[in-house]
């Protein structure tokens, strides 16, 4: 195995997709990295040594959905367990997770729910990173989910998240789809939340697109469908992003609907374009 | 404020659809706007129905997609994933299928979802030692009827009354699938991964019997005479066959009786 101790930041990386696992070994795409939703790869058939193929040429990130940092009990420590096995055997230069929930009294609901940002919420959040960082032994990072709805609480999303990397350690990754997609859905400003999360503590970056379904009162609503291609608005805030954050790793999502190989790649290669450009305006603006 | 706990019980019956009134009680008041939490709901159903459908193909064309759609609501409200790695959730779907009382009239559809679970077990099956025939001509003859094996893990033994095999067959082909004769007997097979494809073969009684009564672990001698207690069958004809296709794995250190 190569020494990929980190993402580059300078390349996009995109999703290893079942649907392409010929292509990535026959033809390895030109991108930067990939990340790996372990969830679909802790059982076993001939996905272990596919992985250690893909391991071989390229670095990988960890990118989990099933450990359900917000429910109000510990992490399932079997899950855990796989994931650090898997951990152990691929060394993933990220792993990361989201803030939302899944579980409740033993149910999996298989969606990204929406956490109420109260002082219980934080601390319950809080603890439950610092298990799994203390088990992975390594920093998590944390992804802002796409919402629909917006709970009840005393805080805004970005003092929550500023408040949960204070205490754990953990950092951001910041899914630029997730926050134009809140911003539509329950009206948020996404600069003012961009400004409000400290510098530094974006870990990485998901670019991706969503759809926009029409609702009974003539408005409409933004669904992170992990299946539509990058529109010109999370562009937009991705290069914000990177004014803000400097450049960091960025992966194109698309976990549905998922298009041949080369037209991710494709949008991998525009992240890049747009990233460099971004970054020249940082650079202009701090001069 | 009501306690994380609570907030999470009342969407988790939401959004599992168990709220009679799907007005959601107490959330109303902290969720907001509150019938888009439908949003979630929609997107937990059809995400899981998606995946038993990738699963369950067969019977996905059997029945058609949109009564599909309603025996998957039921099966996922009443028994929801319990975890996050979604290709192990659906081995109580065939179960769920045979007590459903809408499709009783179809009775082999229960043995269709229970082969192509056997298949879907199958693909997601660890890699193991295979015996093969080599291994075996190393140990001194006189120590065959001692010898213990298993069922190699990445294969499925598989019986139904139905010939679930032709109808499985009968349902991959596009257009019209014509018909097939539910008297065509039983089906006894035995499905088994190679690589990242899967596959199954037909087994003759005795050599189902036979590789049965290996798999629970008993010595060939003993296998052997529990197969032939059955019915009539070519021992060395089966075992030569279970060896060269590699249904057979390695019992274990100092279970298995041939040399490692």
């Amino acid at each position: 195995m190569t020494p990929h101790g980190t993402l580059p930041a300078d390349r996009a990386g995109i999703g290893l997709r079942a649907p392409h696992y010929r292509d990535v070994i026959d033809f390895r795409p030109n991108v930067g990295w990939f990340e790996v939703h372990t969830e679909n790869y802790l059982g076993g058939g001939a996905w272990p040594s596919f992985l250690d193929a893909v391991r071989k040429e390229y670095a990988v990130a960890f990118h989990c959905v099933g450990l359900s940092l917000g429910s109000a009990s510990p992490p399932d420590s079997v899950l855990l367990g796989r994931i650090k096995t898997l951990a152990d055997r691929l060394e993933p230069a990220i792993v990361s997770e989201h803030l939302s929930w899944s579980i409740v009294d033993g149910a999996y609901l298989n969606d990204l729910l929406p956490l109420p940002y109260t002082p219980e919420s934080l601390a319950n959040f809080s603890r439950n990173v610092d298990a799994i960082q203390a088990t992975l032994k390594r920093p998590l990072l944390i992804e802002n989910p796409s919402v629909y709805v917006a709970l009840s609480g005393e805080m805004t999303e970005p003092e929550f998240l500023s408040e949960l990397v204070r205490a754990t350690g953990c950092g951001i990754l910041l899914d630029v789809n997730n926050l134009h997609v809140c911003a539509h859905n329950i009206g948020i400003d996404p600069l003012s939340y961009l400004n409000a999360l400290p510098r530094g503590s974006v870990g990485e970056i998901h670019v991706a697109g969503h759809k926009r379904q029409p609702e009974s009162d003539g408005g409409s609503i933004l669904i992170d469908d992990h299946g539509s291609p990058v529109p010109d608005p999370v562009w937009d805030l991705y290069a914000a992003a990177i004014r803000r954050f400097g450049r960091v790793p960025t992966l194109i999502e698309r976990d549905n609907d998922i298009p041949a190989l080369p037209v991710l790649v494709a949008e991998a290669a525009r992240a890049d374009v747009v990233a460099a450009n971004a970054e020249e305006f940082r650079h202009a603006d701090a001069a | 404020m009501p306690m994380l706990l609570e907030v999470q019980r009342a969407i988790g019956r939401f959004v599992l659809d168990r709220d009679p009134s799907a007005k959601g009680g107490d959330l109303a008041g902290m969720v907001k706007p509150f019938h888009r939490l439908a949003v979630y709901r929609n997107n937990t159903f059809v995400l899981l129905t998606e995946s038993l459908r990738g699963i369950f193909p067969v019977v996905n064309r059997l029945v058609d997609a949109r009564f599909f759609d309603y025996a998957a609501h039921e099966f996922i409200g009443t028994q929801p994933p319990v975890g996050p790695c979604l290709f192990e959730y659906g081995g109580a779907f065939p179960a769920f299928l045979a007590g459903f009382e809408p499709c009783r009239e179809l009775t082999y559809l229960p043995d269709v979802a229970r082969f192509e679970w056997a298949l879907h077990e199958c693909a997601h099956a660890p890699e193991a030692s295979v015996v093969d025939a080599a291994t075996v001509r190393r140990v001194p003859p006189e120590d065959y009827p001692n010898l213990v094996f298993r069922l190699n893990p990445a294969c499925r033994m598989f019986a139904s009354i139905y010939p679930i095999d032709t109808i499985w067959r009968a349902n991959q082909a596009e257009g019209d699938v014509g018909k097939v004769n539910l008297d065509e007997g039983p089906a006894r097979l035995l499905v088994r991964r190679d690589g990242f494809a899967v596959g199954f073969d037909r087994l003759t009684p005795g050599e189902f019997d036979l590789l049965a009564a290996l798999a629970v672990g008993q010595t060939l001698e003993q296998a052997c005479a529990t197969a032939l207690a059955a019915s009539p069958v070519d021992l060395g004809g089966a075992l030569a066959r279970f060896l060269a296709n590699g249904f057979l794995a390695d019992a274990g250190p100092g279970k298995s009786g041939y040399p490692s």
